[in-house]
């Protein structure tokens, strides 16, 4: 298949076509797209400086239930994203800022796949005052620099597409 | 004041803003501030979410008194956005002014930190009263609680408006 046919075969799922046909659609769900990323990013925050060592006199299992909104918010962003995509993949496609900030999502989905699996049930005794492994920290670290990286990249795209619009 | 506007639009700092790059391109200085910029909106809309959330009863381990630690990150969004909106700003500022949307967007944000100043007041004398199981439990006090709900609306309202002015202004050249 060539580029331009599976660009076509994506522009034709759903809710691409809606979403070309509709005024206001893209727009609200931008807005989703943004409110997703805050709890995303704000979730992250309170589990995140935990477990770098700050806020250290609270206990980790404190923070760590606030995953379940970080999760939230990614499936928010997941099901806007793919509207986006889906309306004028052609936009995104090429776009080396939509490739870096789809790279560093799934670099920051694998982490978190590591954390979840390999250090969430050690740290979640830990208590008051207690550091974190050296594995968490790297997780908690790498956590907030990738997303931080996939707002950059995100805010960048219009860079690279301005041309086409 | 109109003519010190149109004298800050041609300063080096304000085409830079507008046409410049950070270091090379792609890295314009204007998505570059944008970038910041949603940065600062996450941590501060973010936090306050989450937050809001304890208020609400949800994430009942996280005790009440580390609110005004927490805050402090909340904070920061807030003063990276500051820093980096007044840029944005010094790049077109009359044409910020006459954009309806940026005007509604600053009521929103100014409502917003009104507050959450009224929240973390609120939050600074909590009781500690016996639940219902007979543990000590801390209680919300109810002024928190809304403050909190209101400051997530103007926050969101805050976003609605600077999405809109994204709509109804097309962005610097390059």
């Amino acid at each position: 298949m060539t580029e331009a046919e599976i660009l076509d075969w994506f522009s034709r799922l759903w809710p691409g076509p809606l979403a070309r046909n509709s005024d206001w659609l893209f727009g609200f769900a931008e807005i989703l797209h943004f409110i997703g990323l805050c709890v995303l990013f704000g979730a992250l925050l309170l589990v995140d400086l935990r477990l770098l060592g700050f806020f250290r006199r609270l206990p980790v299992k404190s923070v760590l239930p606030f995953t379940q909104w970080a999760v939230i918010g990614f499936l928010i962003n997941l099901a806007t994203g793919w509207l986006f995509f889906t309306a004028t993949p052609a936009v995104y496609w090429g776009n080396p800022a939509f490739q870096m900030k789809m790279a560093m999502s799934l670099l920051a989905g694998l982490n978190a796949l590591v954390f979840t699996v390999v250090e969430h049930r050690k740290v979640a005794v830990l208590g008051p005052g207690e550091d974190t492994p050296p594995l968490t920290q790297v997780t908690a670290a790498l956590s907030l620099t990738l997303w931080l990286g996939v707002l950059v990249f995100g805010r960048m795209l219009p860079v690279f597409t301005v041309s086409q619009n | 004041m109109w003519e010190w506007l149109r004298w800050l639009e041609s300063t080096g700092l304000a085409v830079w803003i507008r046409e410049g790059d950070v270091v090379t391109l792609p890295f314009s200085s204007f998505y570059v501030l944008l970038g910041i910029h949603s940065i600062g909106m996450a941590m501060v809309v973010g936090v306050m979410f989450m937050l809001s959330m304890r208020l609400f009863g949800y994430f009942q381990q996280l005790p009440l008194s580390s609110t005004d630690r927490w805050m402090k990150v909340a904070w920061w969004g807030f003063y990276i956005n500051l820093a980096s909106g007044v840029l944005l700003f010094i790049g077109q500022p009359r044409r910020e002014i006459m954009t309806m949307t940026f005007n509604l967007k600053i009521l929103m944000v100014v409502l917003a930190l009104v507050t959450m100043v009224m929240m973390q007041r609120a939050l600074r004398h909590v009781d500690i009263v016996t639940g219902p199981d007979g543990a000590a439990v801390e209680a919300v006090p109810h002024r928190a609680r809304t403050a909190a709900l209101v400051c997530n609306l103007f926050w969101l309202g805050a976003i609605i408006s600077g999405r809109l002015i994204g709509y109804t202004q097309s962005p610097p050249p390059f």
